[in-house]
């Protein structure tokens, strides 16, 4: 295959992304950088500023990632982790921009912030439509606890997290996601 | 100060091993190099070397650490958490553990020595309260410990750490107390 070889934009610009995925995943924000992408893809760096702007932007475009919560108003409280988890295992297992943003953000401040910031934003409205009280501590266990499993399950792999099935780790994770959000505030 | 001022060894090796915290913990595994640690404290690549060995053997040596974990065969279920908290913390707020979680994020070599730690020095002491399941437990509490010093010490997600230590016991324990020995679920 030439170099040369004829590209649309839009292929051009999800390959852009998708290289820019794995080099801040591996290599963290700091040390990844324009050209490096470019060249991976087999194109200019002055095209992928073209197309993404500054590498920050780029890294911001690369990383964002939907999580799409259901409203918690009113659930039952019995229900609440199954309404959740199958949305958050949507993001931590398939969604690759979300697993480079949570590698990138354990070397990387700025990382860091853009995942918390998406946290606060996306996800806590969402979960404090169900807690009834003492809403930030709430929030943020609930968030401790799922970062926690995904960089256990598809990050670190490690052992006896990752080999649970979907089922399995749902029924074990269902009574946290209850107390955590909507059980007995502790003495 | 010279660059050849005295040293003794074990000077020298706490320095480096110091220094190798740091660059592992901001660079990951794969990026720090022998060279850039000896640079940092003023040493030769070899003095490194020889002291240490490859850079896998100085990872596994600035990387060691040991976590005393109470026996919990006969603790009280109410008490497990308040057994265990005071030594994650110790743990947690430990720059040898914080160094290995964010190497450990972007290395399989980290991620190995990582999950070595937990299977020889957590998981056999945890074990000793479950009363069942125990890997679905163990995996579970290790989750919720890596993900509380995970968003407290290294993403320093404001609401976790803005938490005081009193307040993150607090409402941790009964996550602690529900999956080492609560009830498993239907």
């Amino acid at each position: 295959m030439s170099t040369k070889r004829p590209r649309n934009a839009a292929q051009t610009r999800a390959d852009i992304l998708a290289a820019a995925r794995r080099r801040f995943a591996t290599e963290g924000f700091e040390r990844t950088t324009l050209r490096a992408i470019a060249a991976d893809v087999g194109v200019d760096a002055a095209l992928v500023i073209r197309y993404f702007g500054s590498k920050q932007d780029l890294f911001a475009t690369a990383t964002e990632f939907k999580i799409e919560l259901p409203d918690l108003t009113g659930a039952d409280p019995d229900d609440i982790a199954d309404m959740l988890l199958p949305r958050y295992f949507a993001v931590w297992e398939d969604d690759q921009s979300f697993l480079a943003l949570l590698r990138a953000a354990m070397t990387s401040r700025i990382a860091a912030n853009t995942l918390n910031e998406t946290l606060a934003k996306h996800v806590a409205p969402t979960l404090m439509g169900a807690t009834p009280d003492h809403h930030l501590q709430r929030i943020a266990l609930t968030d401790a606890f799922v970062i926690g499993l995904a960089a256990t399950r598809s990050v670190l792999a490690n052992p006896p997290v990752a080999s649970l099935s979907r089922e399995e780790l749902s029924r074990w994770a269902g009574p946290v996601f209850r107390q955590l959000l909507v059980g007995p505030a502790p003495p | 100060m010279t660059a050849t001022r005295p040293r003794n060894a074990s000077q020298t090796r706490a320095d480096i091993l110091s220094a190798a915290r740091r660059r592992f913990g901001a660079e990951g595994y794969e990026r720090t190099t022998l060279r850039a640690v000896a640079a940092d404290v003023g040493v030769d690549a070899a003095l490194v070397i020889r002291y240490f060995g490859s850079k896998q053997d100085l990872f596994a040596a600035a990387a060691d650490f040991s976590i005393e974990l109470p026996d919990l065969s006969r603790a009280d279920p109410d008490e497990v958490a308040g057994m265990l908290l005071p030594r994650f913390f110790a743990v947690w707020e430990d720059e040898t553990f914080v160094a290995l979680l964010r190497a450990a994020m972007t290395s399989q070599v980290a991620a190995d020595t990582l999950r070595r730690v937990f299977a020889e020095q957590v998981a056999p002491k945890l074990i000793t309260a479950t009363p069942d399941n125990p890997v679905q437990r163990i995996g579970l509490m290790g989750a919720f410990v890596i993900g509380l010093a995970t968003t407290r010490y290294v993403l320093a997600n404001p609401l976790v750490a803005n938490l005081s230590r009193d307040e993150l016991s607090r409402w941790a324990a009964p996550v602690i107390r529900q999956l080492l020995v609560g009830p498993a679920p239907a």
